[in-house]
Formats: C-alpha cells, structure tokens, sequence
C-alpha cells in the first residue's frame, strides 16, 4: 500500500477506492489544461504520464487537444471585425435610456 | 550506473520528444534536476513494466541518481546499445503473457466463487480470442465475478488489438482485484522479471 499522499489537486486513486495510487481517464481530461500548461507538480505529472504509456484513448485525447490549440494559434492575431454602426448606435441608445 | 530507458522509434522520447544522439554521446541536464520535467530519466529493471515504448535502450547514467517511485533521474547519460530482442513480436508476447495472467486470475475467481465447470472452461481456452468470448459470456450469467472476468475479457481485447501496456496494466489490475495492493505489487514485478528474462536485461551498476 502506497503510504504517500494524493497529488497536490486533491485527485488520487482513493477517490475509487484503488489500493495503488493512479491518475484514471476521467482525472486525466480534469487535468488535461495544467498538463499542457506545465503547472502539474512532479508526482502528478509522473501519474499522468504512467497513465499516457497505456492508455491510447487519453493519447489520442491529447492529440486532439494539441491539434486544437494549434488551430487557434493560428487565428490569435487576427483581430475582431467593429461592430456596425447600427448595432453601436442602438447600444449607445439603449444604455442612455437605462434599460 | 547502467540503467534503461524507453524511446519512440529513432530515439525519440516520449514525453519530452527529445531526438536522442547517437550512442556514446552524453545529454546534459542544464539545471538541477526535477522529476518529470528536468534530468534524464531511466528505468531501474522493476520500473520497465511502466514505461513500454517502441525501443528499449542502455543507458549510462552519471552523477548523483535520483530515485522516484518508478524511475531514476541523473544529470547526464548516453546511450549505449539497443536491447535487439525488444521487438514488435516480443512486445506482443508480453502482451499475449499479461492477457493469459488476467485469464488465470479470472478462472481463479469462478472457483473461489463456486464455479469449477465455468472455470474449467475458461481455463480451456486455447487462444485469447476464446478467452474474450467466454470471459465475456460468463461474466453476463455470473454477478458474483463479472468484474474479474470483464478484466480477463479486457486484457485478451487489448492483447489481440496490440496494445501492450495496457495489457500489462489490466493484469496488474486482475490481481488486485484477487489479492489487493500486494497482488497488484506482485504482479508487477511478475512482469518486470518476464521482460528481464526474455530480454537478457541485468540489473544496473
């Protein structure tokens, strides 16, 4: 029985009631975005990663993801259109009068 | 120290994508080490069931060793020599082995449970394919050991779909569920001593 305390995130195996201390599918999509961040301190990073080795679903969840990112890097300087002057007119309207 | 270590095909590592160098040229660590993120990382013989990738490597470690709970990290290694025998097929035999222990561990648990007939006729499959269909038939018509043989069915699926680790990791799971933290310990180790033997593999020093 592993005698050492659950990630710093509060997620063990003990949420499930595992005698061993793993990281399953579901706490995986939980710290999916502190993974890609680097923020997982290293005895959660190692379980994520343990859990990466067999597990082709969250891989495949993880491509998915960086696929994503990579898409809307692409379209992050782009900048917003200006609303049409109709549309700025009616909400300067509409806050003058309160409503 | 000698120890192990897992790539992805042409020396890549797996989590760090790391293009490792010919043999014979050290790696650097350029700060201190953190476990996970910063050092090189090897595997002592117990910690290779964790870390299955396509090539198996030596590695030569140097400086102080860290040890974790499943891998050692140092601040410089280089690779040595690829472990030859750890091929796509060996691969698959572990996993076809690792399929075959959670079967064992299923059969185990339809006779501790009264069941000699059903265990007999799981114990009798020849291929793991049988193995899927009848762990899968008898764990519908039998409550009391449906989560042992839903596993036995699991390991055989992944063996058969080529998945290895999760193969390994489904049989450490079968045994825990027997035998608790220690099966699951055992089990592990069970594996690692496979790898070892059939591998040739000699403890680090």
């Amino acid at each position: 029985m592993h005698t050492s305390g659950p990630p710093h995130n509060g997620h063990s195996a003990s949420e499930l009631d595992l005698p061993v201390d793993e990281v399953t599918c579901q706490q995986f999509v939980e710290l999916v975005t502190e993974y890609f961040e680097g923020a997982l301190e290293p005895r959660t990073l190692s379980r994520v990663e343990e859990h990466l080795v067999m597990c082709d679903w969250c891989v495949t969840y993880v491509e998915q993801m960086q696929a994503t990112i990579a898409s809307l890097r692409e379209l992050g300087e782009a900048r917003s259109p200006e609303p049409p002057d109709a549309v700025l007119a009616a909400l300067r309207a509409r806050r003058a009068g309160g409503a | 120290m000698i120890a192990y270590k897992f790539l992805r095909s042409s020396r890549i590592g797996p989590f760090s994508g790391f293009q490792w160098p010919e043999p014979g040229v050290w790696v650097r660590a350029p700060r201190d080490l953190v476990a996970c993120q910063r050092g090189v990382h090897a595997c002592r013989l117990s910690d290779l069931p964790w870390w299955l990738a396509d090539e198996l490597w030596e590695i030569e470690l140097d400086g102080p060793v860290q040890p974790d709970e499943h891998k050692i990290i140092a601040p410089a290694g280089r690779l040595r020599s690829q472990i030859e025998a750890w091929t796509a097929e060996c691969a698959q035999e572990y996993a076809d082995a690792c399929a075959r222990r959670a079967q064992e561990r299923a059969v185990q648990a339809l006779t501790g449970a009264g069941h000699p007939d059903e265990a007999r006729r799981l114990d009798a499959c020849a291929t793991l394919d049988d193995v899927l269909v009848a762990a899968r038939e008898l764990a519908d018509d039998i409550p009391a050991t449906r989560i042992s043989l839903t596993i036995a069915g699991d390991g055989a699926f992944r063996a058969l779909t080529g998945a290895p680790p999760t193969s390994a990791y489904i049989a450490a799971h079968a045994a825990m569920r027997l035998d608790g933290a220690a099966g699951y310990v055992a089990e592990r180790t069970w594996q690692s001593d496979w790898l070892v033997e059939r591998l040739g593999l000699h403890p680090g020093h």
